[in-house]
């Protein structure tokens, strides 16, 4: 939208002095990858595995499709260096480095990326 | 503090300030540009709306330190502006303005839409315009004139 990009407000890199998160091609997950239903309630963990392998919904990624997408897409790598806060607190890192994530999502590739059961 | 050399409305500008000081209020302090104004001061409702590298950008939670060597618009350029004359003449034409106070924002973010997309159906104009606010409820008259530019502008 012309008048409301992303880049509205974030820009190529996290503006720590506003708090704006940034970072290059800043956006959206398209609706096709969304992680919570209607109701902003995140999906289960099975139904969360089977909407990030399927390739009808995540821009034809196979297995190490996925892996590469994991080690070096640029917005997946900004989760390890989000910036500060509006309050300039830092900004909470994921519970695992980004080495430890690849090593993780390289096993669960190799594995065949099985899903956990249930809905 | 740091100093840097901006384009702004196609003039070249230099400020010292501190590399976190927001566009805005480079604008309207240091280069005494009050034409942008400040509305939330969290980029959510629109007022303070200028063009950097063509792009409707928040003016006040943008570090005057990342805009590097884009050149920014502001309104004081739209009189000027082969698009801006006619979406301000527009605005005169249906009286869209109540206090005015959101309008350069409005009339920012318009100019973008115009420039992107020159015949806006009524989605694009309420879904690009969707993010500038008017406590007066200014949107019905916004839309007209936007419509009645695109028209002038075939």
């Amino acid at each position: 939208m012309p008048g409301l990009n992303c880049a509205s407000c974030h820009q190529e890199s996290n503006a720590d002095s506003t708090g704006f998160p940034g970072g290059h091609n800043w956006h959206l997950a398209p609706l096709s990858m969304k992680w919570q239903d209607l109701n902003d309630r995140p999906f289960s963990s099975a139904a969360l595995c089977r909407a990030v392998t399927d390739r009808s919904k995540n821009h034809n990624l196979d297995g190490p499709g996925l892996l590469k997408h994991h080690e070096e897409e640029p917005l997946v790598l900004w989760a390890w260096n989000p910036g500060r806060r509006p309050d300039g607190t830092m900004c909470t890192l994921p519970p695992l480095s980004h080495e430890e994530f690849v090593v993780v999502t390289r096993r669960w590739v190799e594995a065949g990326t099985p899903c956990p059961p249930g809905r | 503090m740091a100093k840097y050399q901006l384009n702004i409305n196609g003039q070249r500008k230099e400020v010292t300030v501190d590399p976190s000081t927001p566009l805005l209020w480079v604008l309207r302090e240091d280069l005494k540009m009050t034409g942008t104004k400040y509305g939330c001061g969290v980029s959510a409702c629109g007022t303070c709306t200028v063009h950097v590298a063509a792009v409707a950008t928040r003016s006040c939670m943008f570090p005057v330190s990342l805009i590097g060597a884009r050149p920014v618009v502001t309104i004081e350029a739209m009189g000027e502006d082969p698009v801006g004359r006619v979406v301000q003449d527009a605005w005169l034409e249906k009286d869209v303005v109540q206090c005015g106070y959101c309008q350069s924002g409005q009339i920012m973010s318009a100019v973008a839409l115009l420039k992107h997309t020159p015949r806006p159906t009524d989605t694009n104009i309420e879904e690009s315009m969707g993010g500038n606010i008017c406590r007066y409820a200014t949107y019905v008259r916004i839309r007209e004139a936007i419509k009645v530019a695109a028209q002038k502008l075939k």
